[in-house]
């Protein structure tokens, strides 16, 4: 804990005087330099997407590379294609070094040995920083991204919370001077007083299109928080729950204050109907507010605000998504290593800040209680207090969530047009999901319950 | 009675005039045969009677009634192509009965008529085949066949025979004379081949250059051709043609002088005033079939035998005048007689033609 | 008499022959192993992976045969057979627009006259060809957005209300067929030109003296030329839909709801993000044996020689 403590100040130290504390940093018994001294030369692969965080880390790489002598390759891909290609990457024992690990992705490629666990190198102190430091990083993400049956294997990378993002001014117009506390607020008291459908003005809107979208977006969102879940402890649907059942509904019920048509929203459509002024609330990913910030593609200006997303009866458990960098076991000794030094350096505290100011969204705690940090960025506060609780497998991340998500895409999105009624359609992903979790062995012992 | 009038047509293609205001008539059941050299327009003017083309300028009536704007089906004609233009997927009687079923035809009266075409044409055993498995005459008929079976009022044939082989050619243009008896209908021919023209037409259209260049029966044209153009065209094998000069005029008796002439000219009656003076250039035409070795005709020319061609009954004589023109004469029988060997070939005086600078007759 | 002269020939023939027998495989040769490779290797491939359980994702499970287990699976799929059911309502749907519209724009090329016109047009034809299933499907995003797109603009001047295309079950499938029809009909077009320019122009005439009406010109002169391309296009657009998949899942990811979930979407999910290859290899295997079944009906019922 003492060495923890020692960890976070240095860094902080060296966040705060990166220049003059070089030649301390040179002095200390590690230094990145001297630990990649043997891997000079040494190619990593990893796959990016085209976002704030990885063209944050892509703006401080030639430093690294230029520290260390290790090329780091990496491939931007849309999120779309990035399982598919890491799948079918480690199946062909292809070139990818380093795998990009999104939640709910982990049991996957943890179960499926393509990734190593952290402890095979961490012990190994020629190539670990001491400041690793992995209690620095907010338990729930490094729980939720980066762990799985009780083993770390990825560090937290890229990482989002559901926040909601709001139209100030239009709230102020109606009467309120706070955005709303709970789900119950937001519908009965805020919504009809900002839904104008005459004028295609709507109080709310949710992304809802089929796909990863609607599984974890739409349907999940309403579940946690109203004291629901999609599998009870023995693996069986919890879909018509009392509780489960409620917050469906309350979905349904929602889109009366949504525009038409939500069904067909992705986050691009959700995002910018915020910001084009059409609607005054939705709930999306942190990492949306650079493009409600930016003048170019956002009319809000001084009008944006940013919150925790509301509280159901059973609290605030937000959506939960994010990526960690984990080292891929199919990459040669040599590259296993210097993509670990790579990952230590991409989610260091050292670089937390400048990495936060490039646009990246830090895992670690330290960096967001720099008032300055917490000035500049209006979504760290109400981010980090999204981070202080909640739910690792707000969506499951097991193996089986691959084939578990289009079936509650495909209903959910039935449900949301009427197709189905709201019981019809939980149970029919309650008894597709329980079939597919037959087969994969939860039900006979095979298996591990673990989600 | 104008059967078929054609009033100054003129037909362009962007700017090029193919059919330069072209007038002429027939009488209901006449048998009209357009001749010309490629090119001539000939073909061009049978479609704008037919109306698959449109007419620049210029109106066609059929039996009194302008069709100039009426679509080619409602015109009542039929024609017969060159390439047969039978339908390929439709075997023979489907080829015939397509245009009566597109009238709405009683299907008992198209079966009648089709049996009846088929008797006729001699293409009874051939009904059920399609156009692939019959020869190039057996296509020419099921195309008669197709044409006969809608009873048009005006049967028009473009160039129909020249597919055929020579053989097959000569049966099928007596086939066709025969028709036009039988049917009496109007008919509008085709052909760049005056052998065709002249055995079948009651009159001849000879044109040149999207022009008429005269109108008239075989005989006229033959006896009476208008200018070189149509004497060279008209007759086989064709006119020789003398450069002469006019030595004298006297009323209707011109004297004309060239070196080819034995005796250095010769004197014609042309039996008309003679429009030349002394010293104007003319042509002098001479038919092949008009001249004889040694003859007693008034015209004499002094030539040299090149070659002789055989035919069997006649023979055809490729000399050369004294002048350096080339003449042909066809005569019966056989000529025995050597290469180089001086020959006077002799015509009847009125055998000969008399043309003028531009190629007008005199 | 004659074979004695020609004694000495026949003994030098076997060295002709031998060399002579092999050049028709060596000139074969590269095309028939290109062929192998791209085509025979890797359908027989998914025939063999139709047969094991070969999920990639569960590679500790191994990849045993299973028999036709998959098939059985398969068949029994109530999703397959819905998204197989809505493919072929997608097929009808589009089919006989696209077909109608290609054959008059055919017939509008094909009249004389207009040269630079029919030039300009037929450029322009092959532009929705060309253009990137993808990059349809995006356009299609922008076309039927409800709030900017294109198509309710055009509602709007003909006085009817947008519609929300994308986010209604019915507008999203018509608003799929609509994209389709605009990359398809060109290509319909151009085949049925090249059916109308084979007419020989004779007989086209012979069918105008004929009758006035370009209707039966069009049913019993014209279209049996057509023919060979309409089994060409029913063929490939057949197989082409049964694999349809960029456009539409660029547009509506097959929803909302399962209104666009056509049996590609259903196959590529399978595949590529359950990522259980028995079962899809058996899925696309299933395919492949319909479309064969399809070209042999649609050869039977409208391929006719013309010559």
């Amino acid at each position: 804990m003492k060495k923890s403590l020692l960890g976070v100040l240095s860094a902080a130290l060296i966040a705060t005087f990166a220049v003059p504390a070089a030649p301390v940093l040179a002095a200390a018994p590690w230094a990145i330099e001297k630990a990649a001294a043997p891997l000079k030369g040494t190619k990593i692969k990893v796959l990016f997407l085209d976002r704030p965080g990885y063209r944050a880390i892509i703006k401080l790489l030639p430093e690294f590379e230029k520290q260390t002598g290790i090329k780091v390759n990496y491939e931007v891909v849309p999120y779309e294609n990035a399982r598919e290609k890491q799948v079918l990457n480690f199946t062909s024992k292809g070139d990818i070094t380093l795998a990009l690990v999104d939640l709910v992705w982990i049991g996957e490629f943890a179960e499926n040995g393509w990734i190593v666990p952290v402890d095979k190198f961490s012990g190994d102190a020629s190539i670990t920083d001491p400041n690793l430091n992995l209690p620095g990083f907010f338990p729930l993400l490094l729980n939720a991204f980066g762990s799985w049956d009780g083993k770390v294997y990825g560090l937290p990378f890229d990482n989002y919370s559901g926040l909601m993002f709001y139209n100030q001014c239009m709230l102020k117009d109606a009467g309120f001077d706070r955005p709303p506390q709970t789900w119950d607020e937001l519908m009965n008291v805020y919504a009809p007083k900002l839904t104008r459908p005459e004028k295609k003005q709507y109080a709310f809107a949710l992304q809802s299109l089929r796909g990863e979208t609607q599984s974890a977006d739409s349907f999940m969102r309403f579940l946690w928080p109203f004291g629901g879940s999609l599998l009870n402890k023995d693996f069986k649907s919890n879909l018509l729950s009392k509780e489960s059942q409620a917050g469906l509904k309350f979905r349904q019920d929602l889109m009366k204050y949504m525009p038409p048509g939500v069904v067909s929203y992705d986050h691009a459509e959700a995002v910018n109907a915020l910001a084009q002024g059409q609607v005054a609330m939705i709930t999306e990913w942190s990492a949306f507010y650079g493009t409600l910030t930016d003048p170019k593609t956002s009319k809000l200006g001084k009008c944006l605000g940013v919150a925790p997303e509301p509280k159901g009866p059973a609290g605030r458990l937000p959506a939960l998504g994010g990526f960690s960098l984990a080292v891929a076991a199919q990459a040669s000794p040599a590259q296993q290593k210097a993509s670990w030094i790579f990952t230590q350096w991409a989610t260091s505290e050292a670089i937390a800040r400048p990495y936060v100011e490039a646009g990246g969204v830090s895992g670690r705690m330290a960096v967001y209680k720099d008032p300055a940090v917490q000035a500049k960025f209006k979504y760290v506060e109400p981010m980090v207090a999204s981070w202080q609780q909640g739910v690792p497998e707000f969506r499951p991340r097991f193996p089986a969530w691959s084939s578990i998500t289009e079936v509650v895409a495909e209903f959910g999105s039935k449900m949301m047009l009427g197709e189905v009624s709201i019981e019809q359609g939980a149970k029919e992903i309650g008894s597709r999901m329980e079939e597919t979790l037959a087969t994969e062995g939860y039900y006979d012992g095979k298996k591990k319950k673990l989600q | 009675m104008e059967f078929l009038k054609i009033d100054n047509v003129v037909k362009k293609y962007g700017d090029a005039t193919v059919i330069g205001g072209v007038g002429l008539t027939a009488r209901e059941g006449e048998f009209v045969v357009f001749v010309g050299p490629s090119g001539c327009g000939k073909s061009t003017l049978l479609r704008l009677i037919a109306g698959l083309d449109e007419v620049s300028d210029g109106r066609i009536h059929i039996d009194g009634i302008d069709v100039t704007e009426v679509p080619p089906a409602a015109r009542g004609v039929a024609m017969v192509f060159q390439s047969y233009a039978l339908y390929p997927h439709m075997n023979v009687r489907q080829n015939m009965s397509f245009g009566l079923k597109m009238l709405d035809t009683p299907a008992d009266e198209i079966q009648r008529r089709v049996a009846e075409a088929a008797r006729i044409l001699k293409l009874e055993h051939l009904l059920e085949r399609r156009p692939k498995e019959l020869s190039g005459g057996q296509r020419q008929r099921v195309a008669i066949g197709r044409a006969i079976v809608r009873k048009p009022r005006l049967f028009l044939f473009d160039e129909p025979l020249s597919n055929l082989d020579a053989e097959l050619r000569g049966e099928m243009r007596v086939e066709i004379a025969r028709l036009h008896q039988d049917l009496g209908v109007t008919m509008v021919y085709v052909t760049h081949d005056q052998v065709e023209a002249m055995t079948l037409a009651d009159r001849i259209v000879v044109l040149r250059g999207g022009h008429v260049e005269q109108i008239g029966t075989p005989a006229e044209l033959y006896d009476h051709p208008v200018n070189t153009f149509v004497a060279g065209f008209i007759g086989s094998p064709k006119m020789n043609f003398l450069s002469v000069t006019v030595a004298s005029v006297e009323g209707t008796v011109v004297r004309v002088a060239s070196p080819s002439l034995a005796g250095g000219s010769a004197t014609l009656d042309l039996a008309h005033p003679v429009v030349a003076r002394s010293g104007d250039a003319l042509s002098l035409g001479l038919r092949p079939e008009h001249l004889v070795p040694d003859g007693p005709g008034a015209v004499r020319l002094a030539t040299v035998l090149d070659y002789v061609e055989n035919l069997g009954g006649q023979s055809l004589l490729y000399t050369r005048a004294a002048g350096g023109e080339a003449a042909i004469c066809l005569l019966q029988g056989r000529h025995q007689a050597a290469r180089h060997e001086a020959i006077a070939l002799c015509a009847d005086a009125a055998h000969a033609y008399l043309f003028d600078g531009d190629g007008h007759a005199l | 008499m004659a074979s004695l002269t020609i004694d000495p020939p026949p003994r030098r023939r076997p060295v002709c022959l031998s060399h002579g027998r092999w050049t028709p495989f060596l000139f074969l040769a590269p095309a028939v192993l290109t062929l192998f490779a791209i085509g025979i290797y890797p359908t027989l491939f998914a025939v063999v992976t139709s047969l094991r359980h070969y999920n990639l994702t569960r590679t500790h499970d191994g990849f045993p045969f299973v028999g036709l287990h998959n098939y059985i699976a398969v068949l029994a799929d109530h999703t397959f057979r819905e998204t197989l059911a809505r493919t072929a309502l997608f097929y009808v749907t589009v089919m006989p627009v696209e077909l109608a519209l290609g054959v008059t724009i055919a017939l509008a090329l094909h009249r004389p006259g207009w040269t630079l016109m029919r030039a300009v047009v037929r450029v322009s034809l092959v532009v929705p060809l060309a253009t990137t299933y993808a990059v349809v499907g995006l356009i299609g995003r922008l076309i039927f957005n409800r709030d900017f797109g294109v198509a309710n603009q055009f509602a709007n001047w003909f006085g009817m209300p947008g519609l929300d295309w994308l986010g209604d079950p019915r507008g999203a499938f018509a608003a799929i067929a609509v994209m389709d029809i605009w990359q398809w009909t060109p290509f319909c077009a151009l085949i049925f030109l090249a059916g109308l320019s084979m007419v020989p122009n004779e007989v086209e005439e012979a069918a105008r003296l004929e009758t006035s009406s370009p209707l039966a010109l069009l049913r019993h002169v014209q279209l049996p030329f057509l023919l060979p391309g309409l089994t060409a296009v029913l063929i490939l657009r057949s197989a082409d839909i049964l694999k349809l998949f960029d456009m539409v899942f660029t547009m509506t990811r097959g929803g909302p709801g399962a209104a666009t979930d056509l049996v590609s979407i259903y196959i590529q999910r399978v595949g590529f993000r359950v990522f259980d290859m028995g079962t899809a290899s058996a899925q696309a295997i299933l395919l492949l044996v319909l479309t064969i079944v399809l070209s042999r009906l649609f050869i039977s019922a409208f391929y006719r020689e013309i010559d």
